[in-house]
């Protein structure tokens, strides 16, 4: 009897032996480095999802900023024509010069060129007015819709026989600015 | 009173055997059960971590659609900045009607100008407050419109704009020098005048009266 409790014992022995060491081989240390993996995997995730996080709170303010620009630029653009049309322009300056009494004597406008995309025009134009009245011609041109840059002012004082008042000469330079429509080639790398 | 056990021994040796036996079974039983209970704890402990891991990901997937927003916006951003530079650098001229409000005002009423002269000057790159720069693009040989183009163009402008002043050149009569002080003075409290000086004063003899002939140059504000 005691040999046969003996070998069952062995028997039951070694078979949990072998389910346990088949257990730990098979199933649970396969499990743990697999866990283990997943773990790592989460924290580099977190690190990135920091990382991601803190670029994206970056959003509001870019969306912002984008708002900004576009109306900015938007107010301008509408202040630069997409043409230079001097014809306009002098237009523009003889209905200036009739509404304040000032004589446009002459204009003469330079070669248009390229300024970052912008067409740019110089035209020089030479005025016969009171003082004040060219102020306030110049005033009104600088707050006309269409963008204009004033770069060179010379005024003279000019004898005008038979008037009491002084008259005075003006000479102007003024930049015509115009942006060209994009091809849409340029706008779709653009947008 | 005396036991008498009349069993045979054979008896009690079998039922120890076979409790022996249930005892090993027992044993092994209960090894088997906790042998599953920790399969099943490792396995609800994987499926657990599995669970979080797909929750981090679809976390981690947002994060980047986020980032990849950030990026198009940026790239949207460029542009559009670089148009707004443009446009700031095309505005950022003074006012010539205010410039000649303000030369107006600043003259004492015994003074006539003769002439106002505003024009532009290149300033020595030494006085400019920023050196400016404007180093070759590795990108020069790109095409008209390209990035590196506009940028370098950009560049040339901005460092065109910083360089350049207005310069303030007045001539006129006064009745004495003080009236000339008092102009200097004027252009000085206007506000957008800086380098207020006298290049020349010269006497002008009109019958009895002794006039004085000026020249006065100043810059204009680098802020007005």
């Amino acid at each position: 009897m005691n040999g046969s409790l003996r070998r069952n014992t062995m028997i039951l022995i070694v078979s949990l032996a072998a389910i346990l060491v088949l257990y730990l081989l098979f199933f649970w240390l396969p499990q743990r480095r697999n866990s283990a993996l997943m773990l790592g995997t989460i924290q580099k995730r977190r690190g990135e999802i920091d990382r991601c996080r803190q670029q994206a709170d970056q959003l509001p303010m870019l969306n912002g900023e984008l708002e900004q620009l576009e109306s900015y630029n938007r107010q301008v653009a509408e202040r630069i024509p997409a043409v230079l049309d001097v014809r306009e322009f002098l237009k523009t300056m003889h209905g200036l010069g009739q509404q304040h009494a000032v004589t446009i004597s002459t204009w003469s406008p330079s070669l248009a060129s390229d300024l970052v995309g912008i067409k740019q025009q110089p035209v020089s134009l030479t005025v016969v007015g009171k003082f004040q009245a060219i102020v306030k011609m110049i005033y009104d041109l600088e707050a006309m819709d269409r963008l204009v840059e004033l770069t060179d002012l010379d005024m003279k004082v000019k004898d005008v026989a038979g008037r009491a008042e002084d008259m005075v000469e003006a000479k102007l330079s003024v930049r015509l600015f115009a942006r060209p429509p994009k091809s849409p080639a340029n706008s779709q790398n653009n947008s | 009173m005396t036991e008498i056990d009349f069993l045979p021994a054979e008896y009690w040796n079998r039922r120890q055997s076979q409790r022996d036996q249930w005892y090993l079974l027992g044993i092994g039983v209960a090894s088997l059960i906790l042998l599953l209970a920790s399969a099943f704890h490792e396995a609800g402990n994987a499926s657990q971590i599995r669970a979080k891991l797909a929750a981090v990901e679809t976390e981690y997937k947002e994060a980047l659609v986020q980032v990849e927003e950030v990026t198009r916006l940026e790239t949207r951003r460029a542009p559009l900045a670089t148009d707004a530079k443009i446009h700031s650098l095309l505005r950022a001229r003074p006012s010539l009607s205010r410039v000649a409000a303000a030369i107006a005002t600043s003259c004492p009423p015994r003074l006539s100008l003769n002439t106002v002269r505003v024009r532009p000057v290149k300033l020595n790159r030494s006085e400019t407050k920023t050196a400016v720069v404007v180093a070759p693009s590795p990108g020069a040989s790109a095409g008209p419109g390209s990035p590196d183009l506009v940028a370098e163009q950009l560049e040339r402008f901005q460092a065109d704009r910083d360089i350049t002043r207005l310069a303030v050149e007045l001539t006129g009569i006064a009745e004495s020098d003080l009236d000339v002080t008092d102009l200097l003075a004027g252009l000085d409290k206007a506000g957008c005048f800086s380098e207020v000086k006298v290049l020349s004063i010269d006497f002008l003899p009109i019958g009895v009266l002794e006039l004085r002939e000026f020249k006065v140059h100043c810059m204009l504000a680098e802020v007005f």
